[in-house]
């Protein structure tokens, strides 16, 4: 069990790291580079853009510290990660800080985390970020 | 004197007499089970039973009643953990005079047909004490795998992780409502909801890149 999760996390801390070498060194964002990227398959069938669409380009943005870059590609991005931080850490501290989990993984936290993430896909499919 | 069946916090235990049942500290999540009942009841369904549990001093009138009787049936009582099988003691009680009415059940029960009935019991138990029973002792809330679902949303394929965000809601959900069959149902959902997106997320990633190759040129 255990040396099993020690494989599990070396495995993806591996891929973690060879994928933030990746998306700094080369820019997804570059004609000649982006075929090399995956695209995204919902964009791709619907012409519309989905919550995720624009990850890439971010992260490689975010990587070089260029933030502003990174929110046009994907703001949403900008805001989730901080917050899948937090979820991270309340999910290891849930012993010390229950009521902090608690409230992360209320059902209204979830119902807003829905909200915002449908409002995000009406709102860039309609302005266009 | 009349045996009583019980199901107490998931186990059963039975033949008892009244006085035996007074000493096991049952509550009114208790079920129980005697000779003429069809099924499984409530305890509180059951008057006598319902009276011991509101006061003990029901119990103490039965008590010093007993010794009135047959030898015999004070014996019974006097040897509540009797490791004889009930037919013994429901012979033992069928001899009482004023049990005469009962004792036509009693032996039915101590020949066998009837007595298949406690051990019908369990498939009872199983639906009727389930919901008590994880009433009294709330289990943890079944993984929602939110993260996991946003991470989905993010990175892999976003349609099917926004269904799993909306799992994990449902789970919480049903969860603090107390349905906690449905809470793990919709977390199995949604795990297999992130699990989708991945996947699709995965084989999406090579035949993209083969596209474009095939647009452009490598």
């Amino acid at each position: 069990m255990s040396t099993k999760r020690v494989v599990l996390t070396v495995l993806a801390a591996f891929v973690v790291l060879v994928g933030v070498w990746v998306y700094f060194y080369y820019d997804p964002s570059n004609p000649e580079l982006s075929k090399f990227f995956p695209k995204c398959p919902f964009y791709s069938l619907f012409g519309l853009k989905c919550p995720g669409c624009g990850t890439q380009r971010a992260i490689h943005a975010m990587l070089n510290a260029d933030f502003a870059r990174a929110a046009h590609y994907n703001a949403l991005l900008l805001v989730a990660l901080p917050l899948i931080g937090l979820y991270f850490i309340a999910d290891i501290f849930k012993k010390r800080w229950p009521g902090f989990d608690n409230a992360l993984n209320h059902p209204i936290s979830i119902a807003i985390l829905i909200v915002v993430v449908v409002a995000w896909v009406v709102f860039r499919n309609i302005f266009g970020w | 004197m009349r045996q009583y069946w019980i199901n107490f916090k998931g186990t059963q235990q039975g033949p008892m007499s009244l006085e035996e049942l007074s000493k096991l500290g049952l509550d009114d999540s208790a079920y129980v089970w005697h000779s003429g009942l069809p099924d499984w009841v409530k305890i509180t369904s059951v008057p006598e039973l319902n009276d011991m549990l509101n006061g003990n001093n029901v119990i103490d009138e039965i008590v010093p009643e007993l010794p009135q009787d047959d030898n015999e049936e004070s014996e019974v009582v006097v040897n509540p953990d009797a490791t004889l099988p009930s037919s013994m003691q429901d012979t033992n009680g069928a001899s009482i005079p004023d049990e005469v009415p009962e004792l036509d059940n009693v032996i039915h029960d101590a020949n066998g047909p009837v007595m298949a009935e406690p051990y019908a019991g369990p498939q009872a138990y199983a639906t009727q004490q389930a919901m008590p029973v994880e009433a009294e002792q709330v289990p943890d809330c079944p993984p929602t795998n939110l993260v996991w679902a946003i991470i989905a949303t993010l990175l892999c394929c976003s349609i099917p992780g926004i269904v799993g965000i909306v799992f994990a809601f449902m789970t919480k959900k049903y969860y603090r409502e107390g349905n906690y069959k449905k809470a793990q149902r919709m977390s199995d959902y949604g795990a297999w909801a992130v699990i989708i997106s991945i996947m699709l997320g995965i084989i999406s990633m090579p035949l993209s890149c083969a596209m474009s190759f095939v647009k452009m040129g490598v």
